[in-house]
Protein backbone atom coordinates (compact mmCIF):
# COMPACT_ATOMS: atom_id res chain seq x y z
CA UNK A 1 0.00 0.00 0.00
CA UNK A 2 1.63 3.47 -0.60
CA UNK A 3 0.19 6.66 1.23
CA UNK A 4 1.55 10.10 -0.20
CA UNK A 5 3.16 12.37 1.96
CA UNK A 6 3.89 15.84 1.58
CA UNK A 7 7.64 16.28 0.78
CA UNK A 8 10.80 13.48 0.62
CA UNK A 9 11.72 15.35 4.40
CA UNK A 10 8.50 14.43 5.37
CA UNK A 11 8.67 10.52 4.61
CA UNK A 12 11.83 10.34 6.01
CA UNK A 13 10.56 11.24 9.12
CA UNK A 14 7.58 9.07 9.02
CA UNK A 15 9.71 6.34 7.77
CA UNK A 16 12.04 6.43 11.15
CA UNK A 17 9.17 7.02 13.45
CA UNK A 18 7.49 3.36 12.01
CA UNK A 19 11.38 1.92 12.35
CA UNK A 20 11.54 2.43 15.93
CA UNK A 21 8.80 0.46 16.62
CA UNK A 22 9.04 -2.39 14.06
CA UNK A 23 7.46 -1.47 11.21
CA UNK A 24 9.45 -1.43 7.88
CA UNK A 25 8.67 1.00 5.21
CA UNK A 26 10.22 1.93 2.14
CA UNK A 27 10.25 5.67 0.42
CA UNK A 28 9.31 5.61 -3.28
CA UNK A 29 8.71 7.93 -5.55
CA UNK A 30 4.50 8.46 -6.05
CA UNK A 31 3.51 7.42 -9.23
CA UNK A 32 2.58 10.54 -11.81
CA UNK A 33 -1.10 8.47 -11.96
CA UNK A 34 -1.59 9.00 -8.37
CA UNK A 35 -1.08 12.86 -8.11
CA UNK A 36 -1.89 16.23 -10.22
CA UNK A 37 0.66 18.28 -8.59
CA UNK A 38 3.71 16.42 -10.49
CA UNK A 39 6.98 14.87 -8.43
CA UNK A 40 6.14 13.80 -5.04
CA UNK A 41 7.27 10.62 -2.52
CA UNK A 42 5.23 8.21 -0.27
CA UNK A 43 5.48 5.13 1.53
CA UNK A 44 5.34 2.07 0.66
CA UNK A 45 3.95 -0.72 3.39
CA UNK A 46 1.90 -3.81 4.44
CA UNK A 47 -1.57 -2.85 3.88
CA UNK A 48 -1.85 -4.68 7.61
CA UNK A 49 0.32 -1.41 9.20
CA UNK A 50 -2.34 1.42 8.00
CA UNK A 51 -3.45 1.76 11.35
CA UNK A 52 0.00 2.30 12.74
CA UNK A 53 1.13 4.54 9.75
CA UNK A 54 -1.91 7.16 10.23
CA UNK A 55 -0.93 7.04 14.05
CA UNK A 56 2.62 8.14 13.20
CA UNK A 57 1.60 10.60 10.87
CA UNK A 58 -1.21 12.41 13.11
CA UNK A 59 1.06 12.02 16.10
CA UNK A 60 4.46 13.62 13.62
CA UNK A 61 1.25 16.18 12.22
CA UNK A 62 1.97 15.00 8.92
CA UNK A 63 -0.34 15.18 6.56
CA UNK A 64 -1.22 11.98 4.12
CA UNK A 65 -2.94 12.93 1.63
CA UNK A 66 -4.08 10.18 0.55
CA UNK A 67 -4.01 5.57 0.64
CA UNK A 68 -3.53 3.65 -2.31
CA UNK A 69 -3.87 -0.14 -2.62
CA UNK A 70 -1.88 -2.04 -5.47
CA UNK A 71 -3.98 -4.04 -7.07
CA UNK A 72 -3.92 -5.92 -10.60
CA UNK A 73 -1.00 -4.17 -11.58
CA UNK A 74 -2.60 -0.34 -10.87
CA UNK A 75 -3.70 1.33 -7.53
CA UNK A 76 -7.17 2.06 -5.94
CA UNK A 77 -7.80 4.79 -3.42
CA UNK A 78 -8.53 3.70 -0.30
CA UNK B 1 50.77 25.77 11.29
CA UNK B 2 48.91 26.97 14.90
CA UNK B 3 45.43 27.66 13.61
CA UNK B 4 43.72 30.17 15.91
CA UNK B 5 41.05 31.37 13.46
CA UNK B 6 38.80 28.97 14.45
CA UNK B 7 35.63 31.79 14.22
CA UNK B 8 36.12 31.85 10.87
CA UNK B 9 36.06 28.17 9.81
CA UNK B 10 37.03 25.63 12.11
CA UNK B 11 39.99 23.40 11.44
CA UNK B 12 41.10 20.92 11.12
CA UNK B 13 37.53 19.14 10.65
CA UNK B 14 37.24 15.71 12.65
CA UNK B 15 38.71 12.52 10.19
CA UNK B 16 34.89 11.42 10.54
CA UNK B 17 33.47 14.19 8.90
CA UNK B 18 36.41 14.16 5.97
CA UNK B 19 35.68 10.13 5.82
CA UNK B 20 31.64 11.11 4.98
CA UNK B 21 32.69 13.71 2.27
CA UNK B 22 34.53 11.29 0.67
CA UNK B 23 32.17 8.23 1.50
CA UNK B 24 29.04 10.15 0.67
CA UNK B 25 30.94 11.58 -2.94
CA UNK B 26 32.08 7.58 -4.09
CA UNK B 27 29.47 5.48 -3.10
CA UNK B 28 26.73 7.69 -2.49
CA UNK B 29 26.76 10.77 -4.49
CA UNK B 30 22.65 11.51 -5.71
CA UNK B 31 20.77 13.85 -5.42
CA UNK B 32 18.44 13.93 -2.47
CA UNK B 33 15.15 14.23 -2.79
CA UNK B 34 15.07 14.04 -6.73
CA UNK B 35 13.98 10.76 -8.37
CA UNK B 36 13.40 7.35 -6.40
CA UNK B 37 16.37 5.66 -7.57
CA UNK B 38 18.88 3.78 -5.16
CA UNK B 39 21.29 6.68 -4.85
CA UNK B 40 19.01 9.54 -4.29
CA UNK B 41 17.55 7.20 -1.76
CA UNK B 42 20.79 6.71 0.30
CA UNK B 43 21.60 11.17 0.19
CA UNK B 44 17.72 11.74 0.98
CA UNK B 45 18.42 9.73 4.06
CA UNK B 46 21.92 11.12 5.04
CA UNK B 47 20.08 14.66 4.56
CA UNK B 48 17.77 13.70 6.89
CA UNK B 49 19.59 12.25 9.42
CA UNK B 50 21.51 15.35 9.56
CA UNK B 51 18.28 17.44 9.96
CA UNK B 52 17.46 15.31 12.64
CA UNK B 53 20.88 15.43 14.66
CA UNK B 54 20.52 19.10 13.87
CA UNK B 55 16.61 19.02 15.66
CA UNK B 56 18.05 17.22 18.80
CA UNK B 57 21.08 19.44 19.29
CA UNK B 58 18.66 22.57 18.89
CA UNK B 59 15.78 21.25 20.67
CA UNK B 60 13.62 21.57 18.08
CA UNK B 61 10.44 18.44 17.59
CA UNK B 62 9.76 18.53 13.96
CA UNK B 63 13.40 18.31 11.49
CA UNK B 64 11.51 19.67 9.11
CA UNK B 65 11.61 23.02 9.89
CA UNK B 66 15.29 23.10 9.56
CA UNK B 67 16.10 24.80 6.00
CA UNK B 68 19.56 23.75 5.02
CA UNK B 69 21.84 26.96 3.66
CA UNK B 70 24.99 27.05 2.72
CA UNK B 71 26.25 29.23 5.26
CA UNK B 72 24.37 31.54 8.69
CA UNK B 73 24.63 34.50 6.16
CA UNK B 74 22.09 32.74 3.52
CA UNK B 75 19.91 32.13 6.76
CA UNK B 76 19.48 34.86 8.09
CA UNK B 77 19.16 36.98 4.94
CA UNK B 78 16.15 34.12 4.34
CA UNK B 79 14.81 35.18 7.46
CA UNK B 80 15.05 39.07 7.16
CA UNK B 81 14.17 39.29 3.21
CA UNK B 82 11.51 36.21 3.57
CA UNK B 83 9.48 38.48 6.72
CA UNK B 84 10.51 42.78 6.76
CA UNK B 85 7.83 44.37 4.14
CA UNK B 86 7.99 48.05 3.50
CA UNK B 87 6.43 50.11 6.47
CA UNK B 88 8.21 47.02 8.99
CA UNK B 89 10.23 48.16 11.50
CA UNK B 90 13.47 45.48 12.21
CA UNK B 91 15.43 46.21 15.12
CA UNK B 92 19.19 44.37 15.10
CA UNK B 93 21.97 44.78 17.55
CA UNK B 94 24.82 47.25 17.49
CA UNK B 95 26.76 44.00 17.84
CA UNK B 96 25.47 41.87 14.33
CA UNK B 97 28.03 41.07 11.48
CA UNK B 98 27.27 42.45 8.02
CA UNK B 99 25.48 39.51 7.61
CA UNK B 100 22.70 41.09 9.20
CA UNK B 101 23.55 44.65 8.71
CA UNK B 102 23.28 44.48 4.94
CA UNK B 103 20.31 42.90 4.52
CA UNK B 104 18.11 45.19 7.30
CA UNK B 105 19.82 48.43 5.36
CA UNK B 106 18.47 47.02 2.61
CA UNK B 107 15.19 45.81 3.87
CA UNK B 108 15.54 50.22 4.91
CA UNK B 109 16.26 51.23 1.08
CA UNK B 110 12.98 49.44 0.26
CA UNK B 111 10.60 51.19 3.03
CA UNK B 112 11.20 49.41 6.01
CA UNK B 113 12.27 51.40 9.42
CA UNK B 114 16.16 49.90 11.02
CA UNK B 115 16.80 51.02 14.46
CA UNK B 116 20.05 50.07 16.04
CA UNK B 117 19.92 48.21 19.54
CA UNK B 118 22.82 49.68 21.70
CA UNK B 119 25.38 47.19 23.16
CA UNK B 120 27.06 47.80 26.81
CA UNK B 121 31.24 48.70 27.05
CA UNK B 122 31.79 44.19 26.67
CA UNK B 123 29.08 44.41 23.58
CA UNK B 124 26.76 42.82 25.46
CA UNK B 125 22.46 43.09 24.23
CA UNK B 126 20.35 43.29 26.67
CA UNK B 127 16.47 43.04 26.95
CA UNK B 128 16.23 46.27 28.72
CA UNK B 129 18.01 47.93 25.64
CA UNK B 130 15.72 46.53 23.31
CA UNK B 131 12.59 47.19 24.68
CA UNK B 132 12.15 50.97 24.61
CA UNK B 133 13.13 50.77 20.88
CA UNK B 134 10.16 48.63 20.22
CA UNK B 135 6.65 49.75 18.63
CA UNK B 136 3.63 48.20 17.82
CA UNK B 137 4.84 48.28 14.00
CA UNK B 138 8.04 46.32 14.89
CA UNK B 139 8.26 42.85 13.33
CA UNK B 140 11.37 41.22 13.98
CA UNK B 141 14.58 41.50 16.02
CA UNK B 142 17.73 40.46 15.31
CA UNK B 143 20.32 39.75 18.06
CA UNK B 144 23.69 37.61 17.67
CA UNK B 145 24.42 34.78 19.85
CA UNK B 146 27.97 35.90 21.19
CA UNK B 147 30.17 38.53 19.47
CA UNK B 148 32.48 37.18 16.49
CA UNK B 149 34.57 39.78 17.22
CA UNK B 150 35.07 39.81 21.05
CA UNK B 151 32.68 36.41 22.05
CA UNK B 152 30.29 38.21 24.55
CA UNK B 153 27.15 35.94 24.77
CA UNK B 154 24.14 37.79 24.99
CA UNK B 155 21.22 36.38 26.77
CA UNK B 156 18.78 35.13 23.89
CA UNK B 157 16.46 33.52 25.81
CA UNK B 158 15.50 36.88 28.13
CA UNK B 159 15.35 38.90 24.96
CA UNK B 160 13.17 35.98 22.93
CA UNK B 161 10.99 36.29 26.26
CA UNK B 162 11.00 39.97 25.83
CA UNK B 163 10.22 40.18 22.11
CA UNK B 164 7.28 37.81 22.27
CA UNK B 165 5.79 39.57 24.78
CA UNK B 166 5.78 43.12 22.71
CA UNK B 167 4.51 40.34 20.15
CA UNK B 168 7.13 40.55 17.52
CA UNK B 169 9.39 37.72 16.05
CA UNK B 170 13.28 36.94 16.95
CA UNK B 171 15.73 35.68 14.74
CA UNK B 172 18.98 34.69 16.40
CA UNK B 173 22.34 33.94 14.98
CA UNK B 174 24.26 31.08 16.40
CA UNK B 175 26.84 31.35 13.82
CA UNK B 176 29.64 31.51 16.03
CA UNK B 177 27.99 29.36 18.89
CA UNK B 178 26.22 26.54 17.55
CA UNK B 179 28.08 23.57 18.63
CA UNK B 180 29.43 25.66 21.31
CA UNK B 181 27.10 26.95 23.63
CA UNK B 182 23.50 24.90 24.50
CA UNK B 183 21.00 26.05 22.09
CA UNK B 184 17.44 25.36 23.05
CA UNK B 185 15.58 26.97 20.07
CA UNK B 186 12.05 25.29 20.70
CA UNK B 187 10.57 28.80 21.41
CA UNK B 188 12.63 31.06 18.92
CA UNK B 189 11.09 32.02 15.47
CA UNK B 190 14.30 31.65 13.83
CA UNK B 191 17.77 30.19 14.67
CA UNK B 192 20.24 30.97 11.74
CA UNK B 193 23.49 28.59 12.47
CA UNK B 194 26.59 28.36 10.29
CA UNK B 195 27.56 24.23 9.54
CA UNK B 196 31.53 24.18 9.16
CA UNK B 197 32.19 26.75 12.77
CA UNK B 198 31.52 25.06 16.04
CA UNK B 199 29.12 21.99 14.03
CA UNK B 200 32.79 21.04 12.53
CA UNK B 201 31.07 20.35 9.22
CA UNK B 202 32.63 21.43 5.53
CA UNK B 203 32.36 25.03 3.82
CA UNK B 204 29.30 25.56 2.27
CA UNK B 205 27.02 24.37 5.18
CA UNK B 206 24.89 26.07 7.68
CA UNK B 207 21.16 26.14 8.09
CA UNK B 208 17.73 27.95 9.28
CA UNK B 209 15.15 26.78 11.91
CA UNK B 210 11.87 28.48 11.04
CA UNK B 211 9.27 27.91 13.84
CA UNK B 212 5.95 25.93 12.98
CA UNK B 213 3.35 28.07 11.74
CA UNK B 214 5.55 30.99 10.37
CA UNK B 215 5.64 31.84 6.40
CA UNK B 216 8.61 32.91 5.09
CA UNK B 217 8.86 34.03 1.51
CA UNK B 218 11.90 31.86 -0.45
CA UNK B 219 15.19 33.75 -1.20
CA UNK B 220 15.49 31.34 -4.36
CA UNK B 221 12.91 30.18 -5.96
CA UNK B 222 13.13 27.08 -8.27
CA UNK B 223 12.84 23.23 -8.37
CA UNK B 224 11.82 20.99 -4.93
CA UNK B 225 11.57 17.74 -6.27
CA UNK B 226 8.19 18.20 -5.20
CA UNK B 227 4.73 20.05 -6.44
CA UNK B 228 6.78 20.20 -9.76
CA UNK B 229 3.32 21.12 -11.67
CA UNK B 230 2.66 24.08 -9.65
CA UNK B 231 4.87 27.13 -10.91
CA UNK B 232 4.93 28.51 -7.46
CA UNK B 233 6.96 27.47 -4.41
CA UNK B 234 5.55 24.91 -1.88
CA UNK B 235 4.15 25.87 1.07
CA UNK B 236 5.37 22.36 2.84
CA UNK B 237 8.93 22.74 4.63
CA UNK B 238 11.98 22.70 3.81
CA UNK B 239 11.45 22.29 0.44
CA UNK B 240 9.98 26.05 0.57
CA UNK B 241 13.19 27.28 1.68
CA UNK B 242 15.33 25.07 -0.41
CA UNK B 243 15.39 25.60 -4.18
CA UNK B 244 17.86 23.86 -5.98
CA UNK B 245 19.83 20.99 -4.90
CA UNK B 246 21.37 20.79 -1.41
CA UNK B 247 25.09 20.17 -0.91
CA UNK B 248 24.89 16.56 0.32
CA UNK B 249 28.11 15.79 0.58
CA UNK B 250 28.54 18.74 2.69
CA UNK B 251 25.51 17.76 4.29
CA UNK B 252 26.92 14.29 5.22
CA UNK B 253 30.24 15.64 6.60
CA UNK B 254 28.30 18.28 8.81
CA UNK B 255 25.98 15.21 10.12
CA UNK B 256 29.39 13.95 11.60
CA UNK B 257 30.19 17.04 12.92
CA UNK B 258 27.51 17.51 14.50
CA UNK B 259 27.62 13.83 16.12
CA UNK B 260 31.29 15.03 17.03
CA UNK B 261 29.88 18.47 18.78
CA UNK B 262 27.27 15.84 20.18
CA UNK B 263 29.71 13.50 21.54
CA UNK B 264 32.09 15.65 23.04
CA UNK B 265 31.23 18.53 26.03
CA UNK B 266 30.22 20.56 23.46
CA UNK B 267 32.13 23.81 23.32
CA UNK B 268 34.46 22.69 26.35
CA UNK B 269 37.94 22.59 25.18
CA UNK B 270 37.37 25.03 22.49
CA UNK B 271 36.13 28.17 25.82
CA UNK B 272 38.53 26.58 28.32
CA UNK B 273 41.22 26.95 25.77
CA UNK B 274 40.12 30.58 24.86
CA UNK B 275 39.96 31.51 28.26
CA UNK B 276 43.67 30.28 28.89
CA UNK B 277 44.94 32.59 26.11
CA UNK B 278 42.58 35.66 27.19
CA UNK B 279 44.69 35.42 30.83
CA UNK B 280 47.73 34.81 28.83
CA UNK B 281 47.26 37.88 26.58
CA UNK B 282 45.70 40.10 29.10
CA UNK B 283 49.13 40.23 30.89
CA UNK B 284 51.16 41.35 27.85
CA UNK B 285 51.80 44.93 27.72
CA UNK B 286 49.89 47.34 25.44
CA UNK B 287 47.42 44.21 24.88
CA UNK B 288 43.82 44.93 25.93
CA UNK B 289 41.26 41.78 25.98
CA UNK B 290 38.09 43.36 24.88
CA UNK B 291 34.37 41.15 25.38
CA UNK B 292 33.43 38.70 28.53
CA UNK B 293 35.29 35.89 26.07
CA UNK B 294 32.43 34.32 26.72
CA UNK B 295 32.61 31.38 23.88
CA UNK B 296 36.01 30.68 21.91
CA UNK B 297 37.10 34.08 20.40
CA UNK B 298 39.65 36.34 22.10
CA UNK B 299 39.33 39.90 20.95
CA UNK B 300 42.16 41.86 21.50
CA UNK B 301 43.16 45.93 21.23
CA UNK B 302 47.02 46.56 20.66
CA UNK B 303 48.51 49.92 21.10
CA UNK B 304 51.38 50.81 19.09
CA UNK B 305 51.36 47.92 16.81
CA UNK B 306 48.93 47.77 13.90
CA UNK B 307 46.46 44.47 14.34
CA UNK B 308 46.65 43.45 10.65
CA UNK B 309 50.24 43.95 10.90
CA UNK B 310 50.62 41.76 13.99
CA UNK B 311 48.24 39.13 12.32
CA UNK B 312 50.69 39.06 9.85
CA UNK B 313 53.58 38.85 11.30
CA UNK B 314 51.86 35.71 13.72
CA UNK B 315 51.71 33.68 10.01
CA UNK B 316 55.09 34.83 8.24
CA UNK B 317 57.61 34.88 11.57
CA UNK B 318 55.58 31.95 13.63
CA UNK B 319 52.93 30.43 12.02
CA UNK B 320 50.03 31.26 13.66
CA UNK B 321 46.55 32.21 12.01
CA UNK B 322 44.72 34.49 14.05
CA UNK B 323 42.84 37.34 12.33
CA UNK B 324 43.18 41.21 12.15
CA UNK B 325 40.86 43.86 11.11
CA UNK B 326 37.36 44.45 11.39
CA UNK B 327 35.91 40.71 10.87
CA UNK B 328 33.20 41.71 8.61
CA UNK B 329 31.29 43.60 11.79
CA UNK B 330 31.91 47.23 11.47
CA UNK B 331 29.01 48.03 13.18
CA UNK B 332 30.22 45.81 16.39
CA UNK B 333 33.63 47.40 16.27
CA UNK B 334 32.08 51.07 16.26
CA UNK B 335 29.97 50.15 19.49
CA UNK B 336 33.27 48.71 20.97
CA UNK B 337 35.38 52.04 19.81
CA UNK B 338 37.61 49.81 17.45
CA UNK B 339 36.41 50.94 14.18
CA UNK B 340 39.49 52.59 13.13
CA UNK B 341 42.44 50.06 14.48
CA UNK B 342 40.26 47.18 14.28
CA UNK B 343 41.06 43.85 16.63
CA UNK B 344 43.47 40.97 16.84
CA UNK B 345 41.12 37.85 17.22
CA UNK B 346 42.08 34.19 18.20
CA UNK B 347 39.56 31.84 18.37
CA UNK B 348 40.34 28.37 19.58
CA UNK B 349 39.04 25.05 18.09
CA UNK B 350 38.36 21.74 19.58
CA UNK B 351 42.26 20.56 18.53
CA UNK B 352 43.63 23.63 19.90
CA UNK B 353 46.11 22.49 23.11
CA UNK B 354 47.46 24.56 25.66
CA UNK B 355 51.16 24.47 24.04
CA UNK B 356 49.39 26.07 20.68
CA UNK B 357 47.67 28.81 23.07
CA UNK B 358 51.36 29.04 25.00
CA UNK B 359 52.90 29.63 21.68
CA UNK B 360 50.69 32.34 20.35
CA UNK B 361 51.06 34.33 23.79
CA UNK B 362 54.56 34.13 23.54
CA UNK B 363 54.57 35.21 19.78
CA UNK B 364 52.44 37.94 20.24
CA UNK B 365 54.19 38.97 23.17
CA UNK B 366 57.88 39.37 20.88
CA UNK B 367 55.66 41.18 18.29
CA UNK B 368 54.88 44.00 21.10
CA UNK B 369 58.00 44.62 21.90
CA UNK B 370 59.06 44.81 18.48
Amino acid sequence: MLATVPSRTSASRLKKSLAAVGIKTNITQTPSVLTKEGCGYSLRFDEEFRPQVQSAARELKINIRAFFAEENGGYVKR
Amino acid sequence: MIYLDNAATTYPKPPAVIKAVAEFMESSGGNPGRGGHELSRRAGDTVYCCREELARLFNIDNPERIAFAKNATEALNTAINGVIREGDEILISAMEHNSVLRPAVEAERLGARLKIVPADRDGRVTPQAIEPLMSHKTKLVCVIHASNVVGTVNDIAAINELVHSRGALTLFDAAQTAGLLPIDASDFDFLAFAGHKGLYGPTGTGGLYVREGLTVKPLTFGGTGSVSESALMPDIFPDRLEAGTVNAAGIAGLLEGVRFVMNEAPGGRECLMARRLAEKLGSIKNVEILGDNGVNVVGVRLRGVDCVDAAAALDSEYGIAARGGLHCAPLAHRSLGTIGAGLLRFSTGAFTTEDDVDAAASALEEIMEG
